[in-house]
């Protein structure tokens, strides 16, 4: 029993460590921005993060097992550390560290509220909304058309805690994204009996349901929806790091779940399921493992969406907002957790160019209604999938590694 | 009677709408998600042309551009995706949807009007549109729509049953490679396929667009409840799209009519769930989906 248990520690405790190292990093870097932004906002991040990192623990080893798993994720440091410089070193890493490093030095350059507030925020949230959506789709194969579905009801629940009963920020985010959890148990145990194109067409139904549920104007806050949901905070610096350190954490969990054992098995389904399922895995239990992770994540992206919104109505169910992911993953490139950041910041940037050639006066009047972002999105989605099956962002990758070791002169 | 008379207006649109969703999944094994919008196509372009071209030419040029869009559809998107993965495959044709939903918000912008249809009825006698029949008031149109559902529905299983083109999608559907070995070209039998669902498609919108009004959202609608009507009947089968569709109207009506409004809508999404929880191969449908 002993010598299994500590086996089991050594499996697990890597994982451990990069969370523990991850936490401490995140910790240091919200101390020293906060601090000198003198915000109050704080103690009760420092607070939430805590708790997050002590569910994470306990969900990981039990909770007598604790202290034991604390005390070797010390031991475990240094190793870690060098590990991760040698990554750093690599090309991924360095490219990942460099665009880290520049979204979070951009509030330092502008403090204007709308580009920080709806564009980068934004794109950050779509970040999260989109890898969730790559994670289903590209780590576990099934396709779901219905991410809204998870996307926006985690929103109206957060809307409602925050604005009915006056919960905290990130209570009111985290019970958003457990219901959008319990959502995706009942939509994924009827529709991963699905394969392929049926479960695309399956989840996209119960997407129109919840639809036509909150539109319905008596129940579930009438067709309205709800406004005047609060700021996550008033300070839109505050919030822009808010959000950023989410994002490198939601980011960091799907990447090390694919390169975990789970994600192997999500992969095994997804290149051959009868194959998986001959081998012992009961895929079943873990395709629904893979829809509760990615929804967790979907109604982590929702709950900000709202705040940052400040409404949400039943539009939030609609078919565009499904668009969305699909659109920034393949710009992205599917499988790649971090082509959905990629993907997300172009939508972004892209819409904002087409608003603001749009506003150009010497376009006759016409051709203004072709600039539609949706419009285009649906045209460049066409494209990319006709074209460029492996995304734009890997290709774009590998070509760059390439100029970057003739520079070197490897 | 209220709702058997509307219930079977609405089964025969559905018929018409389900058995070209089905048909195409059956031969080429494509699930077209952009079936909703060859319906909106039709339905946008009748609209939009009404006033200058008549209603004949509307309806005939609604007919071959739908038509031609399932075509080109097919040939230069979906026929290239079709060997790498199902996935891509799905997707595209989400983005094709998606695609000609925007298209037709910018000409409805573009021509400047309404993005709502109103469009008189089809057929008038003596200047009224509608007759009573069991005090309930029918418009002369609910008897087009169910008698030329009837005869499509009829020319397509005899079609299907006895000609050449029909032998060989029942071969292709069967196993394509042995059809392709026997000479089939499939490619082009399932572009056929592809237009005559597209055809089905925007007869269906043509006819039923004066008795309910389009709007550009109401392709994913049509697509999700042709879906249900499937589902019901069981994927690839022609009289199960049928049944499907009856069934699944004269319940959306009956919800309609004694329960209300607003659950009626839900009802297709309800039968998929019931569906695919205790029966998801259909009522008449074989025995494996994958």
């Amino acid at each position: 029993m002993q010598k299994r248990f500590l086996n089991w520690i050594k499996e697990k405790s890597l994982y451990i460590t990069y969370f523990t190292l991850l936490y401490f990093i995140l910790l240091t870097y919200l101390f020293i921005l906060l601090y000198f932004l003198n915000h109050t906002l704080f103690f009760s991040t420092f607070l939430y993060l805590t708790l997050f990192y002590f569910i994470f623990l306990y969900l990981t080893f039990k909770f007598t097992e604790l202290s034991t798993g604390i005390k070797r994720n010390i031991k475990e440091i240094p190793s870690a550390m060098s590990r991760l410089k040698a990554w750093l070193g690599t090309f991924k890493g360095g490219l990942t560290l460099f665009c880290m490093l520049i979204i979070a030095i951009i509030p330092l350059l502008t403090q204007n509220d709308y580009y920080l507030g709806s564009m980068f925020i934004v794109a950050m949230i779509y970040t999260i909304y989109a890898a969730s959506w790559d994670f289903l789709a590209g780590y576990t194969g099934q396709v779901s058309f219905g991410q809204a579905a998870f996307f926006g009801f985690a929103g109206y629940v957060t809307a409602d805690r925050l604005l009915l009963q006056n919960w905290g920020w990130f209570p009111s985010l985290f019970f958003g994204a457990l219901m959008a959890v319990l959502i995706s148990l009942i939509i994924g145990i009827p529709a991963l009996r699905l394969k392929g194109p049926y479960l695309a067409l399956g989840t996209m139904s119960f997407g129109m349901i919840l639809y036509l549920l909150f539109a319905m104007p008596t129940i579930l806050y009438g067709s309205e929806g709800l406004y005047n949901v609060p700021r996550l905070s008033n300070n839109v610096v505050v919030e822009y790091y808010v959000v950023f350190i989410f994002v490198i954490v939601s980011l960091t969990i799907m990447k090390a779940i694919g390169n975990s054992k789970l994600g192997t098995v999500f992969k095994s389904i997804r290149d051959d399921e009868t194959g998986a399922e001959a081998s012992g895995i009961n895929t079943t239990k873990y395709k629904i493992l893979a829809f509760m992770i990615s929804a967790f994540f979907a109604g982590i992206a929702g709950g900000f969406f709202t705040m940052r919104n400040t409404a949400v109505s039943a539009q939030i169910f609609g078919a565009t907002y499904s668009f969305y992911p699909l659109v920034m993953v393949a710009i992205g490139g599917i499988a790649t957790i971090s082509g959905a950041g990629v993907g997300a910041f172009f939508f972004i940037f892209l819409i904002e160019i087409l608003r603001g050639v749009a506003d150009l006066k010497w376009l006759p009047e016409a051709t203004v209604g072709f600039l539609d972002d949706a419009l285009i999105f649906s045209v460049l989605l066409i494209l990319v999938i006709r074209f460029a099956g492996a995304g734009v962002l890997k290709p774009a990758i590998e070509k760059l590694k390439n100029l970057w070791d003739l520079l070197l002169g490897r | 009677m209220q709702v058997l008379i509307f219930g079977s207006v609405q089964g025969a649109v559905y018929t018409l709408i389900a058995v070209g969703f089905s048909l195409v999944y059956g031969a080429g094994g494509i699930m077209n998600l952009a079936h909703g919008a060859f319906y909106l196509i039709a339905g946008y372009i009748l609209y939009w042309y009404l006033s200058s071209l008549g209603l004949f030419w509307a309806i005939v040029l609604a007919l071959i551009i739908v038509t031609l869009i399932g075509a080109i559809s097919y040939l230069a998107l979906i026929k290239p995706l079709e060997k790498k993965s199902h996935l891509s495959v799905v997707m595209i044709t989400f983005a094709i949807a998606f695609f000609i939903e925007q298209i037709i918000r910018l000409g409805c912008d573009l021509l400047g009007v309404e993005k709502e249809s109103s469009l008189p009825k089809l057929i008038k006698i003596n200047g009224r549109e509608t007759f009573t029949l069991f005090k309930v008031a029918v418009p002369y149109d609910y008897i087009l729509i169910i008698i030329l559902s009837f005869v499509l529905v009829l020319i397509i299983a005899v079609f299907i049953n006895k000609s050449k083109l029909g032998t060989s999608i029942r071969a292709i559907s069967q196993d394509r490679e042995a059809a392709m070995l026997m000479g089939i070209n499939a490619d082009r039998v399932i572009m056929y396929t592809v237009m005559i669902s597209a055809f089905l498609a925007g007869v269906a919108a043509v006819i039923y667009v004066p008795s309910l009004p389009i709007t550009p959202w109401q392709g994913w609608t049509i697509l999700i409840n042709s879906f249900a009507v499937v589902i019901l009947g069981g994927m690839g089968n022609l009289y199960g799209s049928v049944l499907g569709a009856y069934i699944m109207s004269y319940a959306s009506q009956y919800t309609r009519v004694f329960i209300d409004p607003a659950i009626s809508t839900l009802v297709p999404m309800i039968i998929i769930i019931l569906m695919l929880v205790f029966r998801p191969q259909g009522i008449l449908g074989k025995k494996e989906i994958d």
